[in-house]
């Protein structure tokens, strides 16, 4: 057993005849209970084929954007017109951990680089549903869909560009 | 007068008696041929209790617990600040100190108090079990008149390596003693 004390008021005056009438000594013991909670861990894991895929897209003589939603939904500005939108989709992830529990969603700050050989454009202003934080179900799951802006050159060069970006979720 | 044990009311009782008696010595003669002899008798004093007594008011929750894959410490201090050690990564949910309220009608300015707390236990889940040590306590004087002292504890917790996911419970008890 562990025993320590303390004093109510650190002065050295006892109780002295008082002391000497009282039988033995006073004592009270109580129970309390401890408890924690091992919960999984946070995990992501990208969805099969749900890419950020911006489909076709035609290059013009001045710059432009496509942008894709993370509900897939695809525009365009400046000088970029939309081709074929078959394989338009927006990245899906499946987050995974303590049931009822929630989480911080961040995505990349900077720009994402997509190639086609030595041709290359960027991709950035990612956007997310659910954003900023989720809130995994009563099962510990939640979809996570991502969309994004890419950034088109003039007359960009034809090819098929690919890239990859990273998300991060963790428990707060 | 401080009233440690049965003796002092006995005392009371006896400087009662006293009393009445000398008011019948004293009493005028006319009045004494209507007397014969009085008795009273004062009433049992209150069974007054002086003594110690402890109420649990917060249990120890270390909260919700990342298992990091290999093993940690969460420390949980009396003030209930949090500090994880080791690999383990943070989890959420609200961590608690233990907390108990000690009376002591009896004690009074000088009153020196020992504190009991285990120096390990084990919560547990079925099978699985982790350690709770280094029980560690703050004792605040809330009160003097009477004596109120809150007691705050705090405790290390040992999370293995591959600890199962669930909750654990695990009880402890906290003796106050009069030194």
């Amino acid at each position: 057993m562990n025993i320590k004390r303390f004093a109510v008021i650190t002065v050295a005056t006892s109780l002295l005849a008082a002391s000497s009438l009282s039988a033995a000594q006073n004592s009270a013991t109580t129970s309390a209970n401890a408890k924690a909670n091992i919960i999984s861990p946070i995990s992501i894991v990208k969805v099969v084929g749900a890419d950020l895929n911006f489909g076709d897209v035609v290059p013009g003589g001045t710059v432009g954007t496509v942008v894709v939603t993370p509900a897939a939904a695809r525009t365009s500005t400046g000088g970029v017109s939309l081709g074929n939108a078959a394989a338009v989709t927006a990245a899906a992830f499946t987050v995974g951990g303590a049931n009822n529990a929630t989480y911080t969603i961040t995505l990349p700050a900077g720009p994402a680089t997509v190639t086609a050989g030595a041709n290359t454009m960027t991709v950035d202003t990612f956007t997310s549903n659910p954003s900023g934080t989720g809130l995994l179900s009563g099962t510990g799951t939640q979809t996570l869909n991502v969309g994004g802006t890419l950034n088109v050159g003039v007359n960009q060069a034809v090819g098929a560009y690919t890239g990859t970006f990273s998300v991060t979720v963790a428990y707060n | 007068m401080e009233s440690r044990s049965g003796k002092t009311n006995l005392k009371m009782r006896t400087f009662i008696s006293r009393c009445l008696l000398a008011g019948l010595l004293l009493a005028p003669a006319g009045a004494r041929a209507a007397q014969s002899k009085a008795t009273r008798s004062a009433s049992a004093l209150t069974n007054v209790t002086n003594g110690i007594a402890v109420a649990r008011t917060k249990d120890l929750d270390f909260a919700n617990i990342v298992a990091g894959g290999a093993a940690g410490t969460v420390v949980v201090s009396p003030a209930n600040v949090k500090t994880f050690t080791g690999p383990l990564t943070f989890g959420n949910g609200l961590t608690s100190n233990a907390s108990f309220n000690v009376t002591h009608p009896g004690g009074t300015f000088g009153t020196i108090y020992g504190v009991v707390l285990p120096t390990s236990i084990n919560i547990t889940r079925g099978p699985s079990s982790m350690v709770v040590d280094n029980f560690n306590y703050d004792a605040t004087l809330v009160d003097l008149f009477p004596i109120l002292v809150r007691v705050d504890v705090g405790a290390t917790l040992h999370v293995g390596a591959a600890q199962p996911v669930g909750t654990y419970n695990g009880t402890f008890n906290v003796t106050i003693t009069e030194q």
